[in-house]
């Protein structure tokens, strides 16, 4: 079966702005063997149900044609430690879809894991994830994705945040296939915050897309994007992120960042931060960098005995130190560095 | 090739350095024997600094012509970890801020680079803490500046500490010091001295550039050479370096031609 056959999957128009530069044919027009709804893995805490409703949003509906069903995982009690929930391809060639809504009630602390991984071939994952956060609830969630090549990834993020509540997302992009990441927020209560940090760590033929879109509509709210590339070999990174800061969202924050380091002349980066803004009771900024390894840090390093390729490895966990240290959770921290055997000072 | 004599720590010969194809150092020679303090004194532009950057191997220096030995190798075979693996420290003019890299993880690093370049068995967490509080002891050098990321947010004076930390822990034989005294208070100078003085046992040596009288005062140069246009114009003792600070180039015969 191939993607393009599935009946209300439409392929984005080629004026459509959000897609522009993001190659989804090869996804779109691939035969995929075999079909299958993919459980997650934290079975007993996890309900399901149907879902009829359909999205704007071109990507999040490719998950609901395919399987309608909707898996519920509602916390009603903080959680000590990380949830974890891992999902692995297991077969060549297949199509694996999961639609997972992850409910924090009010007043409640959890943190969740979710690993995606992949040692077999032409396999994608459709993953939809609609997370709710219910009054002064707090999540602080980290995603792993280790695809290994010629396998492929889209990954759709619906939030929901009631006032005050607190939403923080670590995404870790490993592998080495094409990934699509989708990211939408309609902040429409106050006082709420959003951070989503993005370590994108590339090589050999991979892409990421992340696609961000936030909007502001209530007052005192606070968004911080902030996604860190590193790209080898031939990898490309495409880093959209849009934020949109409407007339009644009044001392808003609203910021966004992406610093890359190309390791290759025939790495790729894209990165088109957008802000949109109504109003002048704001804090709101934007910026992207790209370049190289500073030299005169390499040449710092060397000039005490560092040899060259232990400098450089020194300043690119350098760089990327920040993303895991901005995980609050000890406990997630702990397990992300363990997961990624990231063992630096 | 010529022999360099034992006690000969480096030697450089007729050198022509280029930086962006504009020759700055040209037929420039010059021989520093064990346990000699030189001091590199001259006016802005003259070629101080690219000198010393050359000796350690900075990208920026392209030897043209010449060569430099350093305890009778050929030093401009070596890269620049090498050379610092080697004996060859040069204290940064302004060391660069490194944030993510913690101050003590990249001390023991670079100890540790250069005791396995050595053959010896690299030291763990605590013979590291062990050896630092050793060497640093006797100065006042606050060992807070260990916790923080390598020169991330240190004041200027900070900054210098940290580069008397690694001369101390690494311990060189050739010690090249880029204006170290600038942005020091007169107490801070007293600490490069006495940290400097106290590596003197008449095995290593120091070529240091330094516009500040003070700095010569507490560490007595055994040579004064004065660098103008590229090359080393005059050579002479410390008393140079006091008609200098007296009288300033013009006296003994230098003019400042940028002006």
């Amino acid at each position: 079966m191939k993607l393009i056959d599935v009946l209300g999957i439409t392929l984005p128009e080629k004026n459509n702005e959000t897609f522009r530069k993001i190659e989804l044919e090869t996804l779109y027009h691939f035969d995929f063997k075999h079909q299958q709804a993919i459980a997650s893995s934290a079975a007993g805490v996890i309900q399901t149900q149907t879902l009829f409703s359909s999205s704007k949003n071109i990507v999040w509906n490719i998950a609901q044609q395919l399987n309608n069903t909707q898996e519920v995982l509602s916390i009603n009690k903080s959680l000590k430690e990380p949830l974890v929930l891992i999902y692995e391809m297991k077969e060549d060639e297949t199509l694996y879809s999961n639609q997972l809504k992850i409910e924090v009630k009010k007043g409640i602390k959890a943190t969740i894991i979710e690993i995606v991984k992949s040692q077999k071939k032409e396999s994608a994952f459709i993953f939809n994830r609609e997370i709710s956060l219910g009054e002064n609830a707090s999540l602080e969630y980290v995603k792993i994705q280790e695809i290994e090549e010629n396998n492929s990834m889209i990954y759709n993020v619906m939030l929901h945040q009631k006032e005050a509540s607190s939403c923080q997302m670590h995404a870790f992009e490993k592998g080495e296939g094409f990934v699509i990441n989708s990211y939408d927020n309609a902040i429409d209560e106050k006082n709420v915050h959003y951070t989503l940090n993005g370590l994108v760590t590339l090589q050999k033929e991979a892409y990421v897309a992340n696609i961000i879109q936030t909007i502001h509509n209530n007052e005192h709210s606070m968004s911080h994007i902030n996604i860190k590339h590193t790209l080898k070999d031939k990898s490309t990174a495409i880093f959209k992120a849009k934020s949109i800061v409407n007339e009644n969202a009044l001392y808003t924050k609203a910021f966004q960042n992406a610093h890359t380091i190309l390791l290759s002349n025939n790495a790729t980066i894209i990165a088109q931060p957008h802000l949109e803004i109504s109003i002048d009771e704001l804090e709101a900024s934007h910026g992207t960098t790209t370049g190289t390894l500073d030299e005169e840090q390499l040449l710092y390093l060397q000039a005490r005995g560092i040899s060259k390729e232990f400098a450089q490895t020194l300043l690119l966990n350098a760089f990327e130190a920040q993303m895991y240290e901005a995980i609050e959770n000890e406990y997630l921290k702990e397990y992300v560095k363990t997961h990624l055997g990231v063992s630096y000072v | 090739m010529k022999t360099i004599k034992e006690d000969t720590m480096l030697k450089i010969n007729n050198l022509q350095v280029n930086i962006n194809n504009k020759t700055i150092l040209e037929n420039l020679n010059l021989e520093i024997k064990k346990g000699e303090v030189h001091a590199l004194m001259g006016m802005n532009g003259t070629g101080k600094s690219t000198l010393v950057k050359t000796i350690s191997g900075h990208y920026d220096c392209q030897v043209m012509q010449g060569n430099i030995h350093f305890k009778n190798k050929d030093l401009l075979q070596m890269d620049v970890a090498q050379r610092a693996n080697e004996g060859i420290f040069m204290s940064f003019q302004n060391p660069i801020e490194v944030p993510g890299i913690n101050n003590s993880y990249f001390l023991k690093t670079a100890l540790n680079e250069k005791r396995v370049y050595e053959n010896k068995e690299p030291l763990d967490a605590m013979a590291f803490l062990k050896y630092v509080k050793e060497k640093t002891s006797h100065y006042e050098i606050d060992q807070k500046l260990l916790q923080r990321e390598l020169n991330n947010g240190f004041s200027g004076g900070e900054k210098k500490r940290n580069e008397l930390i690694q001369l101390l822990l690494l311990n060189p034989d050739l010690i090249l010091l880029d204006e170290i005294d600038s942005g020091l208070d007169v107490d801070a100078i007293k600490t490069v001295a006495n940290v400097i003085n106290g590596m003197l046992d008449g095995n290593k040596s120091v070529l240091m550039i330094t516009h500040y009288d003070r700095l010569l005062e507490l560490i007595k140069p055994d040579f004064v050479h004065i660098l103008h246009q590229g090359k080393i114009v005059k050579t002479g003792d410390y008393t140079l370096a006091l008609e200098i600070d007296e009288k300033g180039f013009e006296a003994i015969g230098i003019k400042d031609e940028t002006h």
